[in-house]
């Protein structure tokens, strides 16, 4: 490489950070030319597909494989008896799931036979040939599971797993697999006092995350070692469960993560990377598992919820007491349950400054398909039913309702959990905001009412403060950012290309953001939590400075001074005398061919925060609706997001995410609704049943205005968003219902829902 | 163990081959294929075409959408014995830089880019290629109003976006094209 070839510098640098770049993968990804998992050929790969149970809970009697054995194109068939170690369970929290039934299933869906062939036809038809005897056990749902003489889902003792945490301590009892408590001041006499007291019964139903690309994986076994592709979030994580799985050590298992079509948590964690690891486990060859979208929806979903949740405030509408009673329906498996319960424990009073709180949550084992992460979970399962009662106490107190709010929300440095930090956000502003916008209230046509709601997200954010990043720097001016993120359509690696630009100098056409490969790329927890341009945003900061620093000490030497007193703007080196030395002349002092600078950020350590969490993400929403009294009929007129991004490194993709998350969560509070049979079949099995927002379900109007108060613990100030709406957008959605009249208890709040409740008007009320 | 195809042969109710000639992407394709080949499978895993994504199977999200004879169809619920002897154009097609009939096409995808239309880009192939066959048939043009749009694309799932960025990229596009006369679709105020 000559110097001839050393890129120009940028003319402007001190740009890039807040500038709307294109994304560099957004035309690859018109074209089609992005590889996803399920797109790789590998040689002589093989193709898996999965027997599951039609039955809900069942011992399984016998497997007879005779037939589907001769099946033409057949490579082998496999069951729990091929598993190669003793850990037979999986699960990051507790130690739950079997990779396949060995004498138990379930749920109905539960995998309980794999068979690899030289195509997917060929495994299908060899699995119509395998029988089963089940032999049938009573069900539980989340309307039985609690009683005293329920079935147990899981009698046999459940051991903890990596991922367990005294904030987290998940112990199964009975059919509780978790247990929330969390009380803070008196509350009964805080209950006792109130001159205003609203209390009402809740559901939730589950939805489906949808991303539109199934669960896809491929593994490979060399040896002891096993090599994978997933589409996953978190490919760390799942490096350490598949480890666990087969006896390996870490380094063994290699996890690559290429483009990944979607996932809104429902690829967060592991779901079927041991069922094709175990098949390639067993065969001298790749296999290939693709779910279908059936199938994808029996390996995840959201958990259903059913809530008492109690409002109590004083005559001057300050909120004395929030007491919440609340069932979470994890299905079968803990998976992330645990974490989704405690969530929404955390969740359940909202944004306000409580004199007592008082709030159980239960993570219950049922036998219906494992429920996980679903964006903004916790929020999203109980800020409608808060913001919903404060509408209610503010009717009841006779006070407008932002002025309820004023007199109550947290201000920052408020405690939301006694044992997590204290909100570092201001929602005052947004309170303000909301107000201005929904001044004007449009008016109805006949038959038709209009109603204005509000809603706030507050999502304990980050996961975990670490992160790691490499960033290399070479001769010609070309960088690779080297992270453990994975790119699931958030922009993470444009984002980190910028940042690294900007703190690099050079143009971001220069730089590049490989995948996820746990082999070469250091280690991240995982991609959720909205922590991806906060923590390992902030790691690619620091690899990037770590490289500038190098660069300043050769400059330093170059110019006479001491590296300290070297200044690094517009791609230039200066020294107080106004000396300077171009990015391009000292990056000419590398080795010729190809050589580069290394550099090494590392968030976590050191003076570093460890609080929990790592920040709160908040977002108001304001919401207009308009209801049709004839039908019932909801149509979104507007909504307004206000997600506070501290510093938003890519204004554009910080809107989308809130479009985005705006209109999933609009599908959650109006349309979807996975609904199950009384032995837990799922009835709503694809996307003819299941309805999710197409493009003429959204908002007429769809604004959203940026919070920046460069306070984000993130690079530049920045911190995350992309899940604050699903708190936000429900709460504001049912309170605008609830503004014309109709009453919301149940989720989603179908035609049929808010015609009922129009006609109960004038009738009894809470019934 | 065998394990690629000439060993399933002997399994006559689904893979007693068929011949089939069509044209993909201006390419003559003649081969034998298996009746009940879904049009999805033949073209990602015989010919290689995979910009074309496989999601619903159901024909409700749009991701497999290709082009028969100009008109987008689900090549989930397609059969590839029914393309003989029609002509099939994919993404690769469209997106071919080297045919400069594609026009439209990159008007799209420069919209799309522009707009932040895209993000974990799953459906995007299957947008596009709904999009540019609703240009040239007329369906969408400069006339056309959001909740005609809207319409168009029902057949269109996107998870990330909410749809927003789409809509603003099709608007964009719509607008520098030519207005319709009067004798074609109307447009403007009605």
């Amino acid at each position: 490489m000559s110097d001839t070839e050393i890129l120009a510098p940028p003319t402007v640098s001190g740009g890039m950070i807040g500038e709307s770049v294109a994304r560099p993968d957004a035309r690859t990804k018109c074209r089609g030319e992005a590889v996803y998992v399920g797109d790789l050929e590998l040689p002589g790969m093989l193709h898996a597909k999965v027997l599951r149970s039609p039955v809900g809970h069942a011992h399984v009697e016998r497997i007879d494989l005779t037939a589907a054995a001769r099946t033409p194109g057949l490579v082998r068939l496999v069951t729990a008896a091929d598993l190669p170690s003793a850990n037979t369970r999986y699960g990051h929290i507790l130690r739950d799931q079997p990779i396949l039934a060995d004498d138990v299933v379930r749920f109905v869906g539960e995998p309980v036979v794999i068979a690899v062939a030289g195509d997917e036809a060929a495994a299908t038809e060899a699995l119509d040939l395998v029988d089963v005897s089940y032999d049938p056990l009573p069900t539980v749902d989340l309307d039985t599971a609690l009683s005293p003489d329920a079935p147990l889902v899981h009698p046999e003792p459940v051991e903890p797993s990596f991922l367990r945490s005294p904030l987290v301590d998940a112990l199964v009892q009975g059919n509780v697999c978790y247990k929330y408590t969390h009380r803070r001041g008196e509350p009964d006499a805080a209950l006792a006092a109130a001159a205003h007291v609203v209390e009402h019964d809740y559901t939730f139903p589950s939805a489906y995350q949808y991303a539109m690309e199934p669960h896809s994986a491929i593994a490979h076994r060399q040896g002891t070692s096993l090599s994978v592709w997933s589409s996953c979030q978190h490919p760390f994580l799942v490096r350490q469960e598949l480890a666990q799985l087969f006896g390996l050590d870490l380094d063994d298992v290699r996890m690559q993560v290429l483009f990944v079509g979607g996932g809104y948590g429902s690829k967060s964690y592991t779901t079927i990377e041991p069922m094709a690891c175990l098949a390639a486990w067993c065969v001298n060859a790749p296999v290939r598992l693709v779910n279908t979208v059936e199938e994808s929806i029996l390996t995840t979903r959201q958990h259903n919820m059913r809530a008492r949740v109690l409002t109590a405030a004083g005559s001057d509408g300050r909120v004395l007491l929030r007491r919440a009673e609340i069932l979470m329906d994890t299905g079968a498996y803990g998976t992330n349950g645990p974490t989704v319960a405690f969530m929404t424990g955390v969740s359940a009073p909202g944004p306000y400054d409580w004199q007592a709180v008082d709030v159980v949550a239960r993570c219950v084992y049922t036998n219906r398909c494992p429920a996980g992460s679903y964006r903004g979970f916790g929020s999203s399962h109980t800020q409608w039913i808060g913001e919903s009662q404060l509408d209610e106490i503010a009717q009841l107190a006779g006070l407008d309702r932002f002025e309820l709010r004023r007199r109550n929300l947290l201000p920052r440095g408020g405690l939301i959990h006694s044992d997590m930090k204290p909100l570092d956000a201001d929602l005052r502003p947004s309170l303000d905001r909301l107000e201005n916008a929904l001044a004007e209230r449009p008016s109805p046509a006949p038959g038709r009412r209009i109603g204005t709601g509000i809603g706030f997200g507050v999502v304990p954010a980050g996961a975990e403060p670490i992160a790691n990043a490499v960033a290399r720097l070479r001769r010609d001016g070309r960088a690779r950012v080297i992270v453990g993120t994975t790119e699931i359509g958030q922009g993470a690696r444009t984002v980190f290309a910028q940042i690294a630009a900007h703190v690099l100098g050079v143009p971001l056409s220069a730089v590049t953001v490989p995948g996820a490969d746990t082999s070469v790329t250091p280690y991240d927890r995982s991609t959720g939590a909205s922590r991806s341009t906060t923590m390992v945003g902030l790691a690619v900061e620091r690899a990037c400075r770590d490289i500038v620093g190098q660069l300043a000490a050769t400059a330093a030497h170059a110019l006479g001074v001491s590296a300290e007193h070297v200044v690094y703007e517009q791609a230039c080196f200066s020294a107080a005398d106004g000396t300077m030395l171009p990015l391009h002349d000292v990056l000419a002092t590398l080795g010729m061919a190809g050589d580069e600078l290394v550099g090494r950020g590392r968030v976590g350590g050191g003076a570093d925060p460890t609080d929990s969490p790592v920040f709160w993400e908040v977002c108001g929403s304001a919401a207009v609706v308009e209801v049709d009294e004839r039908t019932g009929g909801v149509s979104v007129q507007h909504t307004l997001g206000l997600p506070d991004v501290g510093t938003a490194i890519h204004p554009q993709l910080v809107a989308v995410q809130d479009s985005g998350c705006t209109v999933q969560a609009l599908g959650q509070t109006l349309l979807e609704q996975l609904v199950f049979g009384p032995d837990g079949a799922l009835l709503t099995p694809s996307l003819v049943q299941y309805r999710v927002p197409l493009a003429g379900d959204i908002p007429v109007d769809m604004d959203c205005e940026l919070v920046e108060n460069g306070d984000g613990p993130g690079p530049f100030g920045a911190k995350g968003c992309g899940e604050g709406p699903f708190g936000a957008i429900p709460a504001a959605l049912v309170t605008a219902l609830q503004d014309v009249g109709v009453q919301v208890r149940d989720l989603p709040v179908t035609p049929e829902r808010v015609w009922q409740s129009l006609h109960d008007e004038g009738g009894h009320g809470d019934s | 163990m065998p394990v690629d195809g000439p060993q399933v042969t002997d399994s006559p109710d689904r893979t007693d081959p068929v011949p089939v000639s069509t044209t993909v992407n201006g390419r003559p394709v003649t081969v034998c294929t298996s009746a009940a080949t879904l049009l999805v499978d033949f073209l990602r895993d015989e010919l290689g075409l995979r910009g074309t994504k496989r999601s619903c199977d159901v024909q409700m999200c749009g991701t497999c959408t290709v082009l028969v004879d100009g008109r987008p169809v689900s090549s989930c619920c397609h059969l590839a014995v029914d393309v003989d002897r029609r002509d099939v154009r994919t993404i690769e097609g469209l997106a071919d830089p080297a045919d400069t009939g594609n026009s439209i096409y990159q008007l799209f995808e420069d919209a799309f880019v522009h707009h932040a239309a895209v993000q974990c880009g799953f459906c995007t192939p299957g947008f596009l290629v709904t999009l540019t066959s609703l240009v040239r048939d007329g369906t969408l043009h400069a006339g056309s109003r959001s909740g005609q749009i809207c319409a168009a694309l029902r057949g269109n799932i996107c998870r990330c976006t909410g749809y927003e960025p789409i809509l603003h990229a099709v608007e964009s596009v719509l607008a520098t094209l030519p207005t319709p006369t009067a004798s074609g679709e109307q447009g403007g105020t009605a």
